[in-house]
């Protein structure tokens, strides 16, 4: 079967920077893929470079057999949204509005109304607050108009940045819920996270990005069981205290 | 009364130009001190095909309005996609080399000296007509898809592009809009004063349409109008007192920045709806007395 989305090769520069060194992956319909990484490893570089809105300096993507075009409309165009990290709501307009502007390129409006009922289904935070400025919210409602919005143009694939950034445990746990409803309706997501735990207990598999490159792929499961994993990103405490008090010497994350 | 009519007349001269600056900086984001530009580009345009052609008066103002546009999109297309103050500087420079170019037209433009002899056309009620259909037009414009657009890109730029929204093209669209509203008012102008200047369009004269649209308030249209109608009549108002009447322009300015950051209005809009709704709302306040659940709805 030819995945969904495949990515050859993707060199990505921020001027004399290489962010992107040669990234390969891919992602099957259906699945819910995650990237994890440490702060500046390229990861939302990455999301963004296939969300069209970074230009990459060589290498190529391709969703659904065809190369994608490296603008942004057209990705939108051809069945891929982007939760934007730090959620980017239009903050003077409404939860409605907000929500009317995903369905951008969208021209049916009976199917813009079903969507949006859907997910008011999802979130039912915001249809009590669908005529509040998005700027009133919550941090983790905005987090929730961010992913209705990229619903909203019916995409069939979700790509998340830091879907958990600055929200509170219990409600990362909701959003994440709410994430697998979303893959179950039949949407591909592909996410990117800080939050390691989190994302390997969502996705069934995971990239790890450093410094520009994939350093490790495989299912969550043996991820969570990989020792490097464990030290560098989700903080082993176990292991780890004991050791440290035996040689006093804390090694450097791999 | 001619008087009154002259100030009447100039008011919607720049309310063409300040709907459409306040399209361009209140809906879309982009500051512009380059207008006055797309009205010279207008009244001149007007002035040669109707005062030298003799073509009629209607075609000078869509040969203004697309003259206009192309122009700015001559110049949108390499600096649209610069952001913030970049591309308003870019507009100031296009702004004075438009000036400075109308100066040395030679017998075209009749230079520094001026273009005499534009048949006089606009008057009154043809003025009020046109601003009215130029305001219904606006809010059509801004109600559309391309109108959601813009504010999108205001509100945030990359997720606009997010959302799939051709960011270049919609700025273009925008500053092309804007452009066509400022070149009728210039043709307006043009065919009211019947005489021509290029030192009437200097930076002084975008500055002012874009301080008009910061007075009433980015992001609200009925702002920018009334913003304009009582910026344009204050140093009318005051012009017994001559040299001082500046001084009161001035101060209305900055009393009103100083109060209120957000402008007059804020980014509220008046509507029918609306003001029917502040109307009616003593009875209908009388009717919900003791529910209190209005809020909820």
């Amino acid at each position: 079967m030819n995945p969904m989305l495949r990515v050859d090769d993707l060199h990505v520069h921020y001027g004399i920077i290489h962010a992107l060194k040669g990234v390969s992956l891919e992602v099957q319909e259906g699945e819910i893929v995650a990237i994890i990484g440490a702060n500046g490893a390229g990861k939302s570089t990455f999301l963004n470079t296939v969300a069209g809105l970074v230009r990459p300096s060589a290498g190529t993507v391709m969703f659904l057999g065809k190369r994608l075009a490296p603008r942004a409309h057209e990705v939108v165009k051809a069945g891929i949204a982007l939760v934007p990290e730090g959620r980017r709501v239009f903050g003077n307009l409404t939860v409605h509005q907000n929500l009317m502007m995903g369905a951008y390129l969208r021209s049916d409006t009976a199917g813009i109304k079903h969507d949006e009922e859907r997910v008011y289904k999802l979130f039912p935070r915001l249809q009590e607050r669908h005529r509040q400025p998005a700027s009133t919210l919550s941090g983790g409602e905005q987090q929730m108009l961010a992913i209705g919005r990229a619903l909203m143009s019916r995409p069939s694939m979700l790509l998340l940045d830091e879907p958990s950034l600055g929200l509170a445990p219990i409600l990362v746990k909701d959003i994440f819920a709410t994430l697998r409803e979303i893959n179950a309706e039949g949407t591909t997501i592909f996410l990117v996270e800080q939050n390691a735990r989190q994302a390997l207990a969502l996705a069934s598999r995971a990239y790890v990005f450093q410094t520009g490159s994939i350093v490790l792929a495989g299912p969550s499961g043996e991820l969570l069981r990989n020792k490097q994993i464990q030290e560098a990103y989700l903080g082993a405490r176990g292991a780890d205290r004991k050791r440290r008090r035996q040689s006093k010497v804390s090694q450097p994350p791999a | 009364m001619a008087y009154i009519q002259g100030v009447m007349i100039i008011i919607c001269v720049n309310l063409m130009g300040v709907l459409g600056v306040s399209l361009l900086t209140g809906f879309t984001g982009m500051f512009s001190f380059g207008h006055a530009a797309y009205m010279a580009l207008g009244a001149y345009t007007s002035a040669i095909l109707v005062g030298r052609l003799g073509m009629p008066f209607v075609v000078g103002l869509l040969a203004a309005a697309a003259f206009a546009a192309l122009a700015s999109v001559i110049i949108g297309y390499p600096t649209v996609r610069l952001v913030g103050d970049y591309f308003a500087i870019a507009a100031l420079g296009f702004g004075e080399a438009t000036r400075l170019i109308l100066d040395n037209g030679g017998s075209l433009t009749g230079g520094a000296r001026g273009f005499v002899g534009v048949p006089k056309h606009t008057t009154l009620p043809i003025a009020i007509l046109i601003v009215i259909l130029g305001a219904i037009l606006m809010r059509n414009i801004i109600n559309s898809r391309f109108g959601r657009s813009f504010v999108a890109i205001r509100e945030d730029k990359l997720a606009a592009e997010a959302m799939g929204i051709n960011t270049a093209r919609s700025r273009m669209l925008s500053l092309a809009i804007s452009a066509a509203y400022a070149g009728v008012g210039g043709s307006m102008f043009a065919h009211y004063l019947t005489f021509l200047q290029p030192v009437m369009f200097d930076i002084n004269k975008s500055t002012e349409l874009a301080a008009t649209v910061v007075f009433g308030g980015l992001g609200s249209m009925t702002g920018s109008i009334i913003a304009c109608i009582i910026l344009t009549s204050i140093p009318e108002i005051f012009r017994p007192f001559y040299l001082w009447r500046m001084v009161f322009y001035g101060l209305a300015l900055v009393t009103t920045i100083v109060l209120r950051p957000q402008g007059l209005l804020g980014s509220f809009e008046i509507t029918l709806e609306g003001t029917r709704r502040f109307l009616t709302a003593p009875f209908r306040r009388r009717v919900s007395a003791g529910g209190g659940a209005r809020w909820q709805s």
